[in-house]
């Protein structure tokens, strides 16, 4: 059984490393109720246990990406960690807000530049991801492969079928042009509206 | 005029991405304070990456709802299927159980008496294997049919659907004679029923010299089991089984269950299985019945190691015990079982059994149809069947595990 497990969890690393998608369900059902049940009894509810867990395997599968993870304990023990620490910043967060959705007095002195730089900053990404959907989806994947998951030119060009990792940075470089050239193009329309 | 470090293709993003080593960000962040085309272009790529990022998230986690949707999906049509098949196996199982439990309610006299037949037919077979053609007559009044038939069928020799007909003919007739005899036992009856189907089946094919054998086997066999009924047969295993038989018919037969008519009765052929187990354990009845006579107690230990002690072929064949008048016999359906019992005095998990009782009425209905009855404790046990008797087990291995169920205890004896 332990041998099984053991398996399993360096089955899912594998898949990770392929770009095998299907594993982020297959992790998100085998956790799912560990993570559960700990958001649920600190407070939280089925959407946050959900949010939860879905950023841990985010981070777990930027980690293995980008060749930050080690698997030096079980993994449900690395994911319902990671689970914990987003819960409890999210619970941190929350605490700073009144329960009609604005900042506590004793904290909107200091916090008010930050938030409005935040909603500056909410709006600027969602200009960036409009623009995502612009530029054609192997430039999407391709900047989604290294500014996301972190992967490198050897492995980006492995997953693209490109001919060498020369060719994906050249490839990345021309995606990431064609991507500010759009929000550029953007930002321009949006000025002559004003 | 630009900067070197805007000069350097993806200096930024490599900053961003922590990707520099850190004398070069002690550097770069010293030259940031007083760049603002450097602290625009650092901007800039900050944004791009946190929208691709977010992007990405965002994307992931759409992609992690729509798989467990799948899944969830996936698994309720799987389970849908799984109900479907298993009330069509559920009614399936009932079916077949109620069939066999009406089909086949023998009184106690013909199991027993099933059980010496077989054990003289096996006797019979090998006597008549060895002995050739040295076979007794036919009693006379069937000799007398079948000479009727034979001048038919030479007087009318082109009629082929008469000639198809007639084994049947014949089948009938001589099992209407064995009716009309009447006054003889049901073991008499159902082997005249069987006699009749390997004659009809004899007839079919073969000469009218071999139907005659046929007959004449048959009728053999009847006077076999006539001498069984009376006086125990010279062999030695045939006379385990008839005595086994006469005993066990004794108490029973007070209760003298109605004597069925022909067609009401269960031809033997039909049910091989029960024919092959009898025939092929009477050894080991006699073998349990001895093992009971010289108990013993002793500890379980390791089953590996009995199992490397014993006999290599006593997992291959399934093992019956009666235990007494109380009248319960259980075969284990051997090569199946894969317990394993441990340093301990704990009995196995589980194994399959059948049970066969001479009063079914007292055993529950899932004893006759489960493979896996013994699953859990044996306490389970204990309360579900036959809460006044002792049941003994038979396993594998050749011994006997006793369970007291009067006592309602868990305890184990082993005996060899």
């Amino acid at each position: 059984m332990l041998k099984l497990k053991i398996f399993n969890e360096m089955d899912f690393i594998e898949r990770i490393k392929t770009n095998d998608r299907a594993v982020l369900g297959e992790i998100f059902l085998r956790y799912r109720k560990m993570v559960f049940s700990h958001i649920l009894s600190h407070g939280g509810s089925k959407a946050d246990a959900e949010d939860m867990l879905q950023e841990a395997i985010i981070v777990l599968w930027q980690n293995v990406c980008s060749g930050k993870f080690e698997l030096r304990s079980k993994l449900g023990t690395y994911i319902m960690a990671v689970a914990k620490n987003k819960w409890m910043a999210e619970q941190r967060k929350r605490s700073r807000y009144t329960s009609d959705g604005n900042l506590s007095l004793a904290e909107k002195e200091d916090e008010a530049p930050s938030s409005l730089d935040s909603l500056l900053a909410d709006e600027q990404q969602e200009a960036v991801q409009a623009a995502l959907q612009k530029i054609g989806d192997n430039c999407r994947k391709l900047l989604m492969l290294f500014y996301f998951e972190e992967r490198s030119m050897a492995e980006i060009a492995g997953i693209m079928k490109f001919a060498g990792p020369d060719v994906a940075k050249a490839k990345k470089y021309q995606c990431k042009k064609s991507l500010e050239a759009v929000l550029k193009a953007r930002m321009t329309e949006q000025e002559r509206g004003i | 005029m630009a900067c070197r470090y805007i000069l350097r293709d993806d200096f930024h993003e490599q900053y961003l991405l922590g990707k520099l080593d850190e004398e070069t960000i002690k550097t770069f962040d010293a030259h940031l304070d007083n760049c603002d085309s450097c602290q625009k272009k650092l901007s800039a790529d900050r944004m791009l990456i946190a929208g691709i990022r977010g992007a990405g998230r965002m994307e992931m986690k759409s992609e992690i709802r729509r798989q467990v949707r799948q899944a969830g999906a996936v698994s309720s049509s799987d389970w849908a299927m799984i109900y479907k098949v298993a009330a069509v196996v559920m009614v399936l199982m009932i079916s077949t159980v109620l069939m066999f439990y009406f089909q086949n309610q023998q009184t106690p006299e013909m199991i027993l008496t099933e059980k010496a037949e077989s054990a003289g037919r096996v006797k019979m077979d090998s006597a008549t294997f060895a002995e050739g053609i040295n076979e007794p007559a036919a009693p006379p009044e069937v000799a007398e049919d079948l000479a009727a038939s034979e001048e038919k069928e030479t007087a009318a020799p082109g009629n082929d659907l008469a000639k198809q007909e007639e084994p049947q003919t014949r089948r009938r007739s001589a099992a209407k004679k064995q009716e009309t005899v009447g006054e003889s036992t049901l073991a008499e009856i159902s082997t005249a029923t069987r006699g009749a189907a390997s004659g009809a089946g004899a007839g079919g094919d073969a000469e009218k010299g071999d139907l005659s054998e046929a007959v004449t086997t048959e009728d053999t066999q009847f006077a076999d089991l006539a001498q069984k009924e009376d006086v125990p047969a010279p062999e030695e295993d045939a006379a385990s089984a008839a005595e086994l038989a006469v005993k066990s018919a004794a108490p029973l037969a007070a209760t003298s269950a109605p004597q069925k008519s022909l067609d009401e009765l269960q031809p033997i052929e039909r049910v091989p299985v029960q024919m092959y187990r009898y025939e092929d354990n009477r050894e080991i009845l006699s073998a349990a019945k001895q093992s009971f006579s010289t108990k013993s107690t002793t500890t379980i230990t390791s089953t590996a190691e009995k199992r490397a002690s014993n006999s290599a072929t006593a997992e291959q064949i399934p093992q019956v015990f009666k235990a007494g008048d109380n009248s319960i016999e259980i075969y284990l359906i051997a090569g199946i079982p894969q317990y394993e019992v441990d340093e301990s005095d704990s009995l196995p998990s589980f194994f399959p059994v059948e049970i066969l009782s001479y009063e079914p009425e007292k055993i529950e209905m899932n004893w006759l149809v489960s493979h896996r009855p013994f699953s859990g404790h044996w306490g389970d046990l204990i309360l579900q069947l036959m809460p006044e008797k002792i049941l003994h087990v038979v396993l594998p291995d050749e011994f006997v595990y006793e369970i007291d169920l009067k006592n309602t205890s868990t305890k184990a004896v082993l005996q060899k």
